[in-house]
């Protein structure tokens, strides 16, 4: 058996050991059962996902890192091809799988590593969000941000309650378009970040991006790639983030909304019902073309979208060393012909047996990119 | 008032409303009337043409990070998530109150 003890003292990189314990007590405190309630299910599980993207992706994200330090780039300038921090999270879910061979296992703790440096610049020092704010703007920028960007204070509004429906319905519009896009990834086209305390109260950004990736079809006709909403709402709001860009909020958002400013494709929009109304109905049409085309959708036609969107978060990197961004044809291949049997979602499903700490000692276990199943075994044979 | 179902609090606020029950999560011509208890075993993005006249929403699955918790937060509407057996023990039409601030669900 083994204990957290001899698995803490056998792995002396505290920072990978860090990342374990914050990412599992996250995705445990999110959900009793992780990966039950997220879209493709019910057409498939992400952990089928996982199954077919982990080895290729891991190596393909390796290798492109490898180049581009090759090629001169510092880690703050490769951390800037990611643009965001949580899609860098999101995509450390690959670690789920494990590697079958000993140079695999050095180059995922490499990557692993890397990762978490460049989360830490993107989150201005803030790797982990444990004062539960995810800062990445700096307090420069924000001092930037306050002083240039005109916020409207909304009750000043004559049709004040409408204006915050409105700007509700089009930040929910834009969150179920980004997950059409990336499925239960939504941080692969949206980030979240803040709260930033100023005189107003507290800022909250939502920034929507990377709106047309070209494996959807339905995206082509999506009337802007970026969409940017700072919103201000009363210092007595809780507003928490976890690791993973995760908002916990136990009050209503829309209702207590003080005051607002919105981006679109860098363009600063009239925060006016009619115009608000215009961009809900032209993200509504999109939505539903989306919705059309995905419904007839077979499980492997929505399987490679899924795994696209993973290899997409890679393209800006990939570009810079000229390395298509898509997956192999033989993972195209695969997708078509093999059952997916992620092993880590037999021991996801048996994580109801264990105590609150055990379930933290086996999600540690299966997100460490250093450990193999062979050493989850030994927790549990059954494993 | 008796307790019928329980729940995590995902979004507060207090509702009296007929149930609807979502049983095909992946579909596009769902009709609903405005102030319906949607209930679904989780939410995905197919919600969309109607979530906007759910007067609340409980879930089978899911904690208060799911997305039916955060959809519910903006809008401003009461949201129950991850009780386990809604979509089985609700049924359509069936009036009840949705405590969305202690994540109790009653019927008179």
């Amino acid at each position: 058996m083994v204990t957290m003890e001899s698995y803490t003292r056998n792995n002396t990189d505290k920072l990978i050991d860090e990342f374990c314990e914050v990412i599992a007590v996250d995705l445990l405190n999110r959900s009793k059962e992780p990966g039950v309630d997220v879209w493709p299910r019910p057409i498939f599980s992400p952990s089928e996902g996982v199954y077919f993207i982990h080895k290729e992706l891991l190596s393909g994200l390796h290798t492109v890192l490898e180049l581009l330090e090759q090629n001169g780039l510092t880690s703050l300038e490769i951390a800037k091809l990611f643009m965001y921090p949580s899609r860098i999270v999101h995509l450390m879910y690959q670690f789920l799988e494990k590697p079958t061979s000993k140079i695999e296992t050095h180059r995922r703790t490499q990557v692993a590593k890397n990762l978490l440096q460049y989360i830490d610049i993107l989150r201005n020092g803030n790797l982990f969000c444990k004062n539960k704010k995810n800062t990445v703007w700096s307090s420069e920028e924000i001092t930037n941000v306050l002083s240039n960007l005109p916020i409207k204070n909304v009750s000043n509004l004559s049709e004040a309650e409408k204006t915050k429906s409105i700007v509700s319905q089009i930040i929910v519009a834009l969150s179920c378009y980004c997950e059409l896009l990336y499925f239960a990834n939504l941080a692969f086209g949206r980030e979240y970040h803040g709260p930033y305390v100023v005189n107003l109260g507290q800022i909250l950004v939502r920034e929507f991006y990377d709106l047309k990736p070209s494996f959807w079809n339905f995206s082509q006709n999506f009337p802007f790639t970026t969409a940017k909403f700072l919103t201000v709402y009363p210092q007595s709001l809780e507003i928490q983030f976890d690791f993973a860009g995760r908002l916990y909020i136990h009050q209503p958002l829309g209702p207590q909304l003080l005051g607002i400013y919105i981006e679109i494709d860098g363009k600063p929009i009239s925060v006016e019902n009619e115009k608000l109304e215009q961009i809900f109905k032209m993200i509504q049409k999109s939505i539903n073309e989306a919705l059309k085309e995905i419904k007839d959708m077979t499980k492997v036609q929505l399987m490679t979208k899924y795994v696209e969107a993973h290899f997409w978060v890679l393209k800006p990197l990939n570009d810079r060393v000229n390395i298509e961004w898509q997956p192999s044809q033989e993972l195209y291949t695969r997708i078509q012909v093999e059952q997916p049997e992620p092993h880590h979602l037999r021991i996801l499903k048996t994580l109801k047996d264990y105590t609150k700490d055990e379930r933290v000692k086996i999600m540690m276990m299966l997100f460490d990119p250093r450990c193999s199943f062979d050493d989850i075994k030994q927790f549990d044979p059954r494993f | 008032m008796k307790i019928i179902l329980k729940g995590a609090a995902a979004s507060p606020g207090k509702i009296k409303g007929k149930v609807r029950v979502i049983k095909k999560q992946v579909e596009t011509n769902i009709e609903i009337e405005k102030g319906e208890i949607i209930v679904i075993s989780f939410v995905t993005p197919f919600v969309f043409n109607y979530i906007f006249k759910a007067g609340a929403i409980i879930t089978d699955h899911g904690g208060i990070t799911s997305h039916a918790a955060n959809i519910a937060r903006e809008l401003g509407i009461p949201c129950i998530v991850g009780t386990e057996k809604a979509t089985q023990i609700l049924k359509d039409g069936t009036e009840v109150i949705v405590d969305g601030d202690n994540g109790i669900v009653y019927k008179e």
